[in-house]
């Protein structure tokens, strides 16, 4: 009994710590030519995280309009949005127009949801970008996203699985599953910014500076 | 009157947990039995521990829950809006709670103003504290002169 105990014990310290370098390992293998590639997330996040950039960036206490053009907005179309001293890249939020002055977006306290497009012009840097697809495929992307609606947001969700979901995951895999990867560089993680490299999309608006 | 060595190993347990929860997500699935094994994890210390009475049971589980009773009463209060970084504070709460999240994903609700699993990540103090009450149950039964 005493014997069982002891070892049940030593079962529930070292379980964990096992699987957390087994599976490093693993995702390190699998992700090996990330590491070589500069403009990675993960790259990018240490790189500004030494120069004291955490979070998403410094939102104004009073907002200026960007005159971000809404009304040129298409279904389909994804929209960016940035704050000054973002961690991850230019962009820190991304959203997925429905029409009729709605986006799909992710949020923590809300998780997948709709709201007005309007919030887009008080970002300091904007954009709207045009996938490169039938109106069709957009159309079925956008159904996808839709269903996911009050599922949860998680920050660092990884893109294999369909529970945990960012701002800019859901609307890889929603054009990920028609055939459309708008993730330039193929990221384990999907910052906004590789929307904007991407060459299945154009761009059709662009405000408070290019990125870099 | 705290039981120190009990709290450093639940720490470590669930420490060690986030991690390997949120790296196992990679691997579709794999987080939700990862998630179960630390359910399961927290039950046995709770029953290896020999908490028998309320006191011990409140010692042990109040300081390890410390930080994620703190985070949810700032976020609950709205203290988010006076206190610097505010706004990150839902963010490390969900971070702290990683373990659970596998099973508080399952919840969705769309028709609610905000969705069921952000109340479940407030209340997810309680949750693990409540995960600790089998050993509770089950050493007073072991020891009935102990109540």
């Amino acid at each position: 009994m005493e014997e069982d105990m002891k070892n049940s014990q030593k079962f529930s310290l070292l379980i964990f710590p096992c699987c957390v370098v087994i599976l490093t390992l693993l995702i390190w293998a699998d992700n090996y030519s990330l590491l070589a590639e500069h403009k990675s997330v993960f790259f990018t996040y240490s790189h500004n995280f030494t120069n004291g950039q955490v979070g998403y960036g410094r939102q104004p206490s009073a907002p200026e309009p960007n005159n971000l053009p809404l009304d040129q907005l298409e279904p389909g179309d994804i929209l960016l949005g940035g704050w000054p001293g973002c961690a991850y890249g230019h962009f820190s939020h991304a959203g997925l127009y429905l029409g009729d002055n709605r986006v799909l977006e992710s949020y923590v306290d809300t998780g997948v949801t709709v709201n007005s497009v309007s919030h887009y012009s008080d970002y300091t840097y904007a954009c709207i970008l045009r996938v490169k697809a039938d109106q069709k495929v957009k159309q079925r992307a956008i159904d996808y996203a839709l269903k996911q609606q009050g599922k949860l947001f998680y920050p660092v969700s990884f893109k294999n699985d369909e529970r945990y979901w960012n701002c800019s995951k859901i609307i890889w895999k929603a054009y990920q599953r028609e055939g459309i990867n708008i993730d330039a560089a193929n990221d384990i993680w999907i910052p906004p910014d590789n929307f904007y490299q991407s060459d299945q999309v154009m761009i059709v608006a662009l405000k408070g500076g290019v990125p870099h | 009157v705290f039981p120190i060595k009990k709290i450093g190993r639940l720490y470590l347990i669930q420490i060690w947990a986030l991690l390997a929860i949120w790296l196992a997500s990679y691997f579709d699935g794999l987080e939700v039995l990862l998630s179960i094994l630390f359910v399961a994890c927290i039950i046995g210390e709770s029953i290896i521990n020999q908490t028998a009475t309320l006191a011990s049971y409140l010692h042990t589980v109040l300081p390890w829950q410390l930080p994620g009773i703190l985070l949810s009463i700032i976020i609950v209060t709205g203290l988010t809006l006076h206190l610097p970084g505010g706004e990150y504070y839902i963010f490390v709460l969900e971070l702290w709670y990683t373990p659970l999240i596998p099973l508080i994903s399952i919840s969705s609700d769309p028709f609610l103003p905000q969705p069921l699993y952000y109340n479940l990540l407030l209340i997810a103090p309680l949750i693990m504290m409540a995960c600790y009450v089998p050993g509770l149950a089950y050493n007073r039964k072991l020891n009935p002169a102990r109540k």
